[in-house]
C-alpha cells in the first residue's frame, strides 16, 4: 500500500514537473528526400511562417484525398499565410517507388519526404495515416489532427491563420 | 583531424567484420557416423517426441519424417508418440465417404491439446519432453533434434522397466519405476510430485494422409497413433520423495475390445463429426509408451517403450 | 529489481529535471483494440473463453537537448483472434536510449533498422499485422565524410516477448557521391552495401551447420532528370534449417531488384521487377515465419478497396519472380476527357511467377543455380498472381467526385495460401468497384462504394473458391470529427447455398485533435491481411469492437 502510494506520488511529481516544459518541437530524426538525401527534419524552415507537416501513403485513400484538396487550394494558402506543406510519405520499400511519380502526376507542389522504416513516425507517435501536425514559426507543435474527413482543409486553414496573424 | 581518425576506424572495423563473420560450409555435411553402444544393463535417459498431427493436414508427413530420421539416429533413446488432435485437420469424413474416413482423434489427445494449446499456433508442431512450458514447448520440426540433443545429455534419475503378457486381445501389463538418485521434491514446490502415465500407440495403420507435394496418399503409413491412457491423460502420482532404489510397481488389465470401444463411443457421441471408425486395433503393432513427468512443469524425466504382444 | 530501478528513475528523474534550465519533453501515444467474439457457426466463428480480447500499448518518449529514451508498454489480455496467441500478458519489449554527440549516433536497447530496401535486414513493427522484430541490443551510426553514412549494430531480435538465440551483427554504408563530392550535375549516383550476419551455436547431431550465416547485398539508385533507376543484388551463403532428415538445403540464396520509374509534371511511369531464390533470413534458423528479419515486398498494387484485395499477393521468398509496372496520368483540365478539373488515371499491370524452370532452390537439395534471366521469360513457369487494373478519379463537379476501378486478376491459391497442389487451383476474377462521394452542404459529406467480385473456379481443382461477391459501402461524415458506415458483403455466388451469406458491418467514429474513438459492430470475414509482402490470417468473427488511439 504505502509502495503505491510513493510510487503515484513520484509518478505525479513527474509528469507535472515535466509538463511544464510542453513546448513540443521536432526531434532530430532523418527522412530521405525525393533525390535520396537524408535530410534532418529539425533543418526544415519556413523562414518564420507555418509549417505543416502530413504523414500520408500511397496506398492510404483519405491521405490522397487531403493532400489532393489541399493541392487546389495552396497557392492561396501561401498567398495568404505564407505556409509551407511538407508531406511525409510512410510507403515502404514495396511502394517507395511510387511516391515520385505519383507526386509528379498528380502536380503537387509540396515538399515531399520519404519515412520508409517510420523513424520520424514513430518518435511523433503517430500509428496510423493521415496524420497531420501543424507548426508555428519558431517550430513548435501548435495543432495535430488524425484522419481526414471532407471538410477538415477548412479546420486546417483556420489553424494556419490563427497563428499566422 | 578527428574525422579521419573515426573514419579508419570504422573502415577497419567493418572490413574485420565482413571477414570473419560467415561461415561456409563446403562439406561434409553429414557428421560421420553415429554408433551408439546401447548399454543393457543401465538405465538410459531416454527422449519423448510427441507429434501433433491430422491426416488433412499436407505439412505433417514431413514432421513425422524427421521422427522417423530422428529414431534412425538415436535408435531406442527417441520415442514417439503421434497426436491426432481436434482441428480441421483430423476431422474424418463420413463413413460413406471413400477417402479420409478414420477418426485418429482420441479424448486424450484433446486434453493434452487443451493444456499445451499446439493447434492454436499451427500443425505440424511437437514437444519433446514437454520442456520450455509454457511459453517454448512448441516446437517445429525442425527444433527437435536440437532438443532431444539437450535432453540426451542430462542423466536418468528415473528407469522405467515394461512388461507385458497381452495376447489374444487381453493381458496384464506391469510397469515398474525405479529410482536412481535421492530425489526430495518436497522442499520446492508444495503441490509438486511425479505422475507416471502409461499409454498404447498403434504403428502400421494404412490410411489417407494429405502431403503437399505428393497430394492424397491412400496407403500412408501412420505410426505411434496415440490410441489410450491406462491411467487417465495426466496419469498417477508415484510420489515427491524417493531414495536411491526405491521402486514403485503397478499392474493393469487391458482389454483391447473394451478400450476400442470406449475410443468409439467417444468419436460417436462427443466428437465433431466423429463416426467412430477407430477400431480393429492389431496388438501385433501396438506398443506400451511409459513416461514420469514433474507435476510442477510437466517436464518428462524419463520414458520407456515395449510392444504389446510377443512377450 | 526491474522495478526498483524503474522506482528509482521516476523518484529521481524530477529532481534531475528541476536542476536543469529546460526541462526536456515527454509525449507518447497510446492506442487499444478491443474486441468481443460471439459463436457463429454459420461463418464458422468461434466466440472466445474470455468473451472479450484485448490489445494495448502506450509508447513514451522523452527528449531533451541530444538525449532521447522511451519505452512502451504493451499488454494482450487475452491477444485479439487475428494476432498470435504467443502474444499473451503484459511487459515493456521496448525500452531504449539514443543520444548524438559530435555526429556519432548511438542507440542502446531497442532500436528499428532498414538496410537498403529491406532484402537482408528490416527491423520494424507492423501493429496491424502482429509484425515487432525490434533488434535489442547497441547500434552505432556516423558520418564520416560528407556523403558517406555508416551504420553498424549489434543485437537480438525480438518475437512476441522474448529475444532470439541468434545474435545478429549488421554493417551498412551508403555513399551519396554528389553529396560528398559537391557534383552539380543532372545525373546523381548514391552507392550502397550492407552486411548482416547471424551467429547462432549448431546443437545438430547429424549435420555440419554454419554458425555464422551472412546476407549481404550491394545497391545503386541512378538519377537523371525525371528516371530513377534503383538495382539491389543480396546474396545469403548456405543456411539449412535444422533437424536430422535427409535432403539438409545447403545452397545459397539470392535476390535481385531492379527498379527504373520515370515521373514528370501530369504523367508517372513505374517498372519494378524482382528476382528471389531461397531469400528467407530468419533470428533462429530452425524457427518459422515469425522470426524473419528481412523484408522481401509484394510485388503488387496496394489495394483500398475490399473486393480488390479480397486475395493478396504474398511474396514466397523461397522463389519467384516478378514484376509491377504502373502508369500515372493525369488528363489536362478543361480538355475533352479531363472535364473542368481534370481526371487522373492509374494503370497497373502485376504479375509474379515460380521459378521452378531450370534449377533453383525449390528443386534440389545441396547445390544449386538458377539463371535469372530465364525466369523473368514466363513461358514454362507457373503463374503465382496477376493484377491488370485501370482506376480512373474525376472530380464531376464541386459536390460530387467518383472513383473507378476495373480489374482482372488471377489468384494462385494452392501456393500463397500454402494448401496443396491442386485443391483450389488459379481463381481469376473480375472486379469492379464505383465511388462516388457528394457534399450534401459544408462540412457533411455522404459516400457510397458499390464493388463486384465475379470470380471463376480453377477447372482442374477439387474444391471451390468463394464464388462471386457484391460489396456495398455507405459512408457519412461530419467534418471535422463525426463518421459513421455501414457496409455488407454479400457471397451471392457461393457454390455452397448454405455459405451464401451477408456480412454486415457498422462503424461509428469519433475524431477529436490528437484522439480517436471507433465503435464497430458485425460479422468479419476470415480472410487474409496482408501489409507489404507480409500475410496474416484474420479468423472470421462476430462481435462488436472498440478502437481507442490517442496522442499526447
Amino acid at each position: 500500500m504505502t509502495k503505491k502510494l510513493i510510487l503515484s506520488v513520484c509518478a505525479i511529481t513527474f509528469f507535472t514537473v515535466s509538463s511544464f516544459a510542453q513546448n513540443r518541437t521536432l526531434p532530430s530524426v532523418k527522412i530521405k528526400n525525393l533525390k535520396g538525401s537524408l535530410v534532418d527534419i529539425q533543418t526544415i524552415e519556413n523562414d518564420g511562417n507555418p509549417i505543416v507537416i502530413s504523414f500520408w501513403a500511397t496506398w492510404c485513400k483519405p491521405c490522397k484525398k487531403e493532400l489532393n484538396t489541399i493541392a487546389e487550394v495552396y497557392e492561396e494558402w501561401q498567398d495568404d499565410t505564407g505556409v509551407k506543406l511538407i508531406a511525409i510519405s510512410i510507403d515502404d520499400s514495396r511502394s517507395s517507388s511510387k511516391v515520385k511519380p505519383y507526386v509528379n502526376s498528380s502536380g503537387w507542389e509540396y515538399e515531399v519526404y520519404l519515412d520508409p522504416n517510420r523513424d520520424l513516425a514513430r518518435s511523433l507517435g503517430v500509428s496510423t495515416v493521415p496524420h497531420t501536425f501543424l507548426l508555428d514559426g519558431d517550430g513548435n507543435i501548435v495543432w495535430e489532427h488524425r484522419g481526414y474527413i471532407e471538410g477538415d482543409e477548412d479546420e486546417l486553414l483556420e489553424q494556419i491563420e490563427h497563428i499566422s496573424n | 583531424m578527428k574525422h579521419l581518425k573515426y573514419t579508419i576506424i570504422f573502415f577497419i572495423g567493418v572490413l574485420l567484420f565482413n571477414i570473419t563473420s560467415c561461415d561456409t560450409v563446403e562439406g561434409p555435411y553429414l557428421i560421420g557416423d553415429n554408433t551408439n553402444p546401447v548399454d543393457t544393463n543401465t538405465f538410459v535417459k531416454k527422449v519423448l517426441i510427441e507429434d501433433f498431427t491430422g491426416h488433412r493436414c499436407p505439412n505433417c508427413p514431413s514432421a513425422a519424417e524427421e521422427l522417423a530420421a530422428l529414431q534412425n539416429f538415436y535408435g531406442d533413446k527417441v520415442i514417439g508418440i503421434a497426436i491426432h488432435p481436434s482441428s480441421t485437420f483430423s476431422t474424418p469424413s463420413p463413413l460413406t465417404s471413400s477417402s479420409y474416413s478414420y477418426d485418429f482423434r482420441t479424448e486424450f489427445g484433446d486434453d493434452i491439446d487443451d493444456i499445451f494449446e499446439l493447434t492454436t499456433v499451427g500443425l505440424p508442431r511437437g514437444m519433446v519432453n514437454r520442456t520450455g512450458f509454457d511459453t517454448d514447448h512448441q516446437l517445429g520440426k525442425d527444433e527437435w533434434s536440437s532438443a532431444v540433443q539437450t535432453e540426451l545429455a542430462k542423466s536418468p534419475i528415473f528407469g522405467i522397466t515394461l512388461s507385458s503378457d497381452v495376447s489374444n486381445g487381453n493381458g496384464i501389463i506391469s510397469v515398474t519405476a525405479e529410482a536412481l538418485t535421492n530425489i526430495n521434491l518436497d522442499k520446492i514446490h508444495e503441490l509438486e510430485d511425479y505422475k507416471i502415465v502409461v499409454c498404447l500407440t498403434e504403428n502400421n495403420i494404412v490410411q489417407w494422409q494429405k502431403d503437399n507435394t505428393l497430394g492424397d496418399i491412400d496407403n500412408y503409413e501412420h505410426n505411434h497413433v496415440l490410441r489410450v491412457m491406462l491411467n487417465t491423460t495426466f496419469g498417477e502420482s508415484i510420489g515427491n520423495s524417493f531414495v536411491d532404489g526405491d521402486v514403485w510397481e503397478k499392474d493393469y488389465s487391458v482389454d483391447i475390445t473394451t478400450l476400442e470401444n470406449a475410443n468409439a463411443n467417444y468419436s460417436l457421441n462427443t466428437l465433431f463429426m466423429g463416426n467412430g471408425n477407430c477400431k480393429e486395433w492389431n496388438e501385433d503393432n501396438m506398443e506400451i509408451v511409459a513416461y514420469i513427468y514433474n507435476t510442477n512443469n510437466y517436464e518428462i524425466v524419463q520414458v520407456e517403450e515395449i510392444h504389446l504382444t510377443n512377450h | 529489481m526491474k522495478k526498483l530501478l524503474l522506482l528509482s528513475f521516476i523518484f529521481v528523474s524530477p529532481y534531475i529535471l528541476l536542476s536543469q534550465d529546460n526541462l526536456g519533453q515527454i509525449h507518447g501515444n497510446f492506442e487499444t483494440n478491443l474486441q468481443s467474439y460471439t459463436d457463429d457457426p454459420s461463418i464458422d466463428a468461434v466466440a472466445a473463453d474470455e468473451i472479450i480480447l484485448n490489445n494495448a500499448y502506450l509508447n513514451i518518449l522523452y527528449t531533451k537537448g541530444n538525449f532521447t529514451g522511451g519505452l512502451r508498454y504493451e499488454s494482450y489480455l487475452n491477444a485479439l483472434q487475428d494476432y498470435d496467441s504467443r502474444y499473451q500478458g503484459n511487459g515493456m519489449p521496448y525500452r531504449f536510449a539514443r543520444y548524438t554527440s559530435d555526429g556519432l549516433d548511438v542507440t542502446v536497447g531497442n532500436y528499428y533498422e532498414q538496410f537498403g530496401s529491406g532484402l537482408v535486414l528490416r527491423s520494424y513493427e507492423d501493429k496491424g499485422l502482429g509484425i515487432d522484430n525490434s533488434l535489442d541490443g547497441v547500434r552505432l551510426k556516423y558520418s564520416p565524410i560528407n556523403g558517406l553514412y555508416v551504420t553498424g549494430l549489434i543485437g537480438k531480435s525480438r518475437t512476441y516477448f522474448e529475444y532470439s538465440e541468434g545474435i545478429i551483427r549488421g554493417a551498412d554504408a551508403e555513399f551519396n557521391i554528389n553529396e560528398s563530392l559537391k557534383l552539380e550535375g543532372k545525373t546523381s549516383y548514391i552507392l550502397g552495401g550492407s552486411f548482416v550476419s547471424r551467429f547462432q551455436k549448431d546443437n545438430n547431431p547429424a549435420f555440419n551447420l554454419p554458425e555464422n550465416v551472412a546476407v549481404m547485398s550491394a545497391r545503386l539508385n541512378i538519377m537523371h532528370g525525371g528516371f530513377n533507376y534503383y538495382g539491389e543484388y543480396a546474396h545469403k551463403i548456405n543456411d539449412p534449417v535444422g533437424g536430422v532428415s535427409l535432403d539438409k538445403n545447403y545452397a545459397s540464396g539470392k535476390a535481385i531488384v531492379n527498379n527504373l520509374t520515370y515521373s514528370q509534371k501530369g504523367l508517372g511511369i513505374t517498372i519494378e521487377s524482382h528476382f528471389v531464390d531461397h531469400m528467407e533470413f530468419r533470428s533462429e534458423r530452425a524457427k518459422q515465419k515469425e522470426f524473419i528479419i528481412n523484408y522481401i515486398p509484394t510485388l503488387s498494387k496496394n489495394h483500398a478497396y475490399t473486393l480488390l484485395a479480397l486475395y493478396p499477393c504474398a511474396t514466397q521468398p523461397e522463389g519467384e519472380a516478378g514484376v509491377n509496372t504502373n502508369i500515372f496520368y493525369k488528363i489536362p483540365k478543361n480538355t475533352l476527357l479531363g472535364g473542368k478539373y481534370g481526371t487522373k488515371l492509374n494503370l497497373n499491370f502485376a504479375r509474379t511467377n515460380s521459378i521452378e524452370g531450370g534449377t533453383s532452390y525449390l528443386n534440389d537439395s545441396s547445390s544449386h543455380t538458377s539463371r535469372p534471366l530465364k525466369a523473368i521469360f514466363i513461358k514454362n513457369e507457373i503463374l503465382y498472381f496477376s493484377d491488370f487494373n485501370l482506376e480512373i478519379n474525376k472530380k464531376i463537379n464541386k459536390k460530387v467526385n467518383l472513383n473507378l476501378v476495373i480489374a482482372k486478376q488471377k489468384y494462385n491459391k494452392d501456393v500463397l495460401e500454402g494448401k496443396t497442389i491442386g485443391e483450389y487451383g488459379i481463381i481469376s476474377s473480375t472486379i469492379a468497384v464505383a465511388d462516388v462521394s457528394y457534399k450534401i452542404k459544408k462540412g457533411h459529406t455522404i459516400r457510397l462504394e458499390l464493388q463486384e467480385l465475379l470470380s471463376e473456379d480453377d477447372a482442374t481443382a477439387t474444391n471451390h473458391a468463394d464464388g462471386d461477391w457484391h460489396m456495398m459501402l455507405a459512408e457519412y461524415t461530419i467534418s471535422p470529427n463525426w463518421f459513421f458506415a455501414i457496409q455488407d458483403m454479400y457471397n451471392y455466388g457461393n457454390y455452397y447455398e448454405d455459405k451464401q451469406l451477408h456480412y454486415v458491418n457498422t462503424s461509428i467514429g469519433y475524431l477529436k485533435g490528437a484522439n480517436r474513438f471507433e465503435i464497430g459492430y458485425g460479422k468479419k470475414r476470415a480472410g487474409i491481411f496482408c501489409v507489404g509482402g507480409v500475410c496474416k490470417e484474420v479468423p472470421s468473427s462476430n462481435g462488436f469492437s472498440l478502437n481507442i488511439s490517442s496522442s499526447f
